[in-house]
């Protein structure tokens, strides 16, 4: 009975103590706003990963550059896939809130939608910073070097699977199935976790075509391991080896874009000061040239116009929108 | 050849740096100490660490990481030895055979076993990586959703060797496992499965808060609420009588050299983890090879067998991390997010365009694998330690660790509430003397068999045929077969024999 009165306690004051050290203040917002404690920085993934990268790059640059001296530290939190830290996000309130962001990928939206715990109602988008470009690829070895290849062996009964990550690469696959007029039967979608699961079945020749990043390509293109057939874009990218990627309008279909952007979120609970204070150095950051040698180093692009809520807002609804029509959800 | 032995010789040039030895002996240190810590581990460590590496050159980055990652095998199977408590998926294996030698008063062999093997295992798969690493990538390449169905398949069956003495509460265990695995997204069609409305239940059952509950927190109900207690304190470990005898290496060394290669070839094929290869590895040696003692209640064999396994699995997925820039695991992922903070591309041209760094990387983890040992073998005395502390403290210590190591894998209370019932299924399963170890391994397996297997019938519209379209798919799924239907022949044949006698 001692025993067990012991690992009760125990259990009681550990639990006490995690609790109350994860515990949110409830304490209303300073009017004269100015960080006054770490900033916490919401991820729904994990370390190492592109979100991750993005929100280091960031705070690197916020904090080297003297845009701004609070401390930042990233929460990595995968519980719920993601839905936990955009719960974390919506609900702080008061100073907690002004302290809170959350970094989000377009793949999000239709998770977000999906799941139906969140809408943007319940947030304020402080700003798209980045956006990524996705490509079309095949193997080296496979028998279709192009997308009219492609075509052409559906057109003679052939079935094929193309692979990608999240719904980022969903929708690029959605948008060239309708750009080239085959069905989801002719090119099946085989889901994968993340661009390096997808690749490996392209280079390993166990699918045909291929979603992915540019950046995550990048290797795989300088090899010679992989073709790159088409760009989820309207224009070519600028640069080698992507710029070899012809846009479908220039094979003679109907032109896709799909850029995989980046945002960050508040809760719809921050304090005006505190928005304005985040839009400021957000809008700051995007403009160091530290910011486009990121960018350039990870081939993104920056997104111009599109830091503050009024412009960030309406380009997620129309997002939004999109994602409820493509998708059954 | 001699090319290879030449730039690995110039991978060690590179790295003779006092910077970076003294990286790599801090980094064998703090993996130890990380890997000790249930729930925290390897992916914790080297996350919070990432950021700091920018004041280094990528090498000394790398080595530090790495040191990190293979100092935590070795600091892994410490608190699964002497508390019952595996940190992760593949001390689940370990604590088999460990936490019974630690009741036997012998938690200084069960050590020291894990120690040596997780240095052999490791060597094994550096000397493979060192000589094949770009033909081992591109053998990880052949492992599509076909192959990883029949691979996935064969480690499913060796759940069957481990029932224990009865195969029905075995079965109900191995379909519990299954059942809760499926909780959470389908990763193939993205819907989300039996989270009645709780968001915490959209990413699923979260796997390390999940083990330390059900192996270790049920430990400690069991300790508070019976009289018969499992847990041994107050045995010194003395190095002397810890040493493995003559006798003691012939029994270790085959079965660790054996899973070393086996854990070398699993650690290659993206995504099926140093678990697959543990599980393979401990199934292996149960199946096909004799142990002095049975496994499972203190085989030395059996340690020898998963420590390697472990080691060798995680040199292995080096291999198409460097060649292809394809993390085999979640570490592998965040070291490939630090090789792209360092400005590195990983991929097919690392060893062309940054041979020092390629080379150096691998010269580390062998570096590694001697200062973890040495290391592992000085902490011993402060091990000594954790076993002579008083039950009525260590209960509560435990208990903490379990709490403190569940919150840290989620950063949540979801951890922390799932390690809790976990831990009373847990103590649940023992008092009715249902196995835990077909719980795990269907937990950890089933997923990726799933994902696999549905894969692969998308690729093929439907068709079997997928499983017979390559040599590698065609052989795992035929020794499938020849395993699920070897004891049906078996009985067959025997009852011919005696049906022929009797005639």
């Amino acid at each position: 009975m001692k025993r067990m009165t012991l690992v009760f306690s125990v259990l009681v004051l550990v639990v006490g103590m995690v609790f109350a050290a994860g515990g949110q203040q409830s304490d209303g917002a300073a009017s004269d706003w100015k960080p006054t404690r770490t900033i916490e920085w919401h991820l729904g993934s994990d370390p190492g990963g592109g979100n991750d990268i993005f929100t280091r790059a960031m705070i690197e640059i916020l904090n080297t550059k003297g845009i701004s001296d609070a401390n930042f530290t990233i929460n990595y939190n995968k519980d719920g896939d993601g839905e936990v830290v955009k719960m974390l996000t919506s609900r702080a309130t008061g100073v907690t809130a002004a302290h809170t962001l959350l970094g989000v990928v377009c793949g999000d939206v239709p998770s977000m939608i999906r799941a139906g715990n969140h809408t943007l109602d319940d947030f304020i988008p402080l700003a798209i910073t980045a956006s990524e470009t996705e490509l079309f690829l095949v193997s080296k070895n496979s028998p279709y070097k192009s997308v009219d290849d492609i075509v052409a062996a559906i057109k003679g009964g052939k079935k094929m699977s193309i692979t990608g990550g999240g719904y980022d690469d969903q929708i690029s696959y959605l948008k060239l199935i309708d750009s080239i007029g085959v069905t989801e039967e002719d090119i099946t979608l085989i889901r994968t976790r993340a661009n390096p699961e997808s690749l490996t079945m392209v280079m390993g020749g166990h699918v045909e075509i291929c979603i992915s990043k540019a950046s995550a390509a990048l290797p795989y293109l300088e090899s010679g391991d992989m073709i790159p057939i088409a760009v989820a874009a309207s224009n070519r990218l600028p640069s080698a080896p992507f710029n070899a990627a012809p846009t479908l309008g220039e094979l003679g279909y109907k032109n896709i874009d799909n850029p995989v952007w980046r945002a960050i979120y508040a809760s719809a609970n921050m304090p005006k000061e505190a928005v304005d204070y985040y839009v400021r150095i957000f809008k700051e950051m995007t403009e160091t040239p530290e910011w486009q040698v990121f960018l350039d180093s990870i081939n993104a692009s920056r997104i111009d116009g599109y830091i503050g809520e009024e412009k960030a807002r309406p380009f997620i609804k129309d997002y939004e929108d999109y994602i409820r029509s493509a998708f059954s959800f | 050849m001699l090319d290879t032995l030449r730039m690995f010789f110039h991978g060690f040039a590179v790295l003779m740096t006092f910077e970076t030895v003294i990286a790599i002996l801090i980094g064998c240190i703090m993996g130890i100490i990380l890997g000790a810590m249930p729930g925290i581990g390897a992916l914790a460590g080297i996350s919070l660490l990432l950021p700091l590496t920018y004041m280094f050159s990528p090498i000394t980055a790398i080595a530090l990481l790495g040191a990190i990652y293979y100092g935590n095998m070795f600091g892994g199977a410490y608190s699964a030895i002497l508390l019952n408590i595996p940190g992760d998926g593949p001390a689940l294996m370990t604590t088999l055979d460990g936490y019974p030698l630690t009741i036997q008063g012998k938690s200084g062999k069960a050590l020291l076993t894990s120690n040596f093997s997780s240095a052999i295992g490791g060597t094994i798969g550096m000397i493979i990586l060192v000589f094949f690493a770009p033909a081992l990538a591109r053998l990880g390449l052949k492992f599509g959703p076909a192959e990883m169905t029949g691979l996935l398949l064969l480690a499913m069956t060796s759940i069957s060797w481990l029932v224990g003495d009865s195969p029905i509460k075995g079965l109900v265990s191995c379909l519990l496992g299954i059942l809760v695995a499926t909780i959470g997204i389908d990763v193939v069609s993205g819907d989300i499965r039996y989270h009645f409305g709780n968001m915490y239940l959209f990413g699923g059952i979260p796997f390390v808060p999940l083990v330390i509950g059900f192996v270790g927190f049920s430990t400690v109900i069991a300790m508070v609420s019976e009289t018969k207690t499992h847990m041994v304190t107050g045995a010194k470990i003395s190095m002397r009588e810890s040493m493995p005898t003559k006798h003691e290496w012939k029994r270790l060394l085959p079965p660790a050299i054996r899973s070393g290669i086996l854990g070398t070839f699993v650690g290659i094929v993206p995504g099926c983890g140093a678990q697959t290869a543990v599980f393979l590895g401990y199934a292996m040696q149960k199946k096909f090879f004799k142990s002095e003692v049975p496994l499972g209640t203190g085989a030395i064999e059996g340690i020898a067998a998963a420590e390697s396994a472990d080691n060798a699995a995680s040199a292995g997925s080096f291999a198409p991390l460097l060649g292809f820039g394809i993390p085999g695991s979640s570490v592998g992922a965040v070291l490939l997010g630090g090789l792209m903070m360092w400005g590195l591309n990983p991929g097919p041209l690392l060893f062309s365009t940054n041979p020092d760094f390629a080379w150096g990387t691998i010269a580390s983890l062998f570096i590694a694998g001697i200062f973890a040992l040495g290391c592992g073998l000085l902490v011993m005395p402060w091990l000594r330690k954790i076993l002579s502390v008083p039950m009525n403290i260590l209960i509560p210590v435990v208990t903490t660790v379990c709490i403190v190591g569940s919150f840290s894998t989620s950063r949540s209370m979801y951890g922390v509430i799932i390690m809790l019932a976990a831990g009373v299924v847990g103590y649940v399963f023992n008092k009715f003397e249902y196995p835990t170890t077909p719980f795990m391994l269907a937990f950890i397996l089933s997923p990726m068999l799933e994902t696999s297997l549905r894969r692969s019938l998308l690729i093929s519209r439907g068709s079997l045929a997928i499983f017979f379209g390559t040599p590698i798919s065609t052989v795992f799924i035929l020794l499938f077969i020849a395993i699920l239907l070897t004891p049906i022949v078996r009985s067959a044949i025997k009852k011919i024999k005696q049906n022929s006698k009797t005639a």
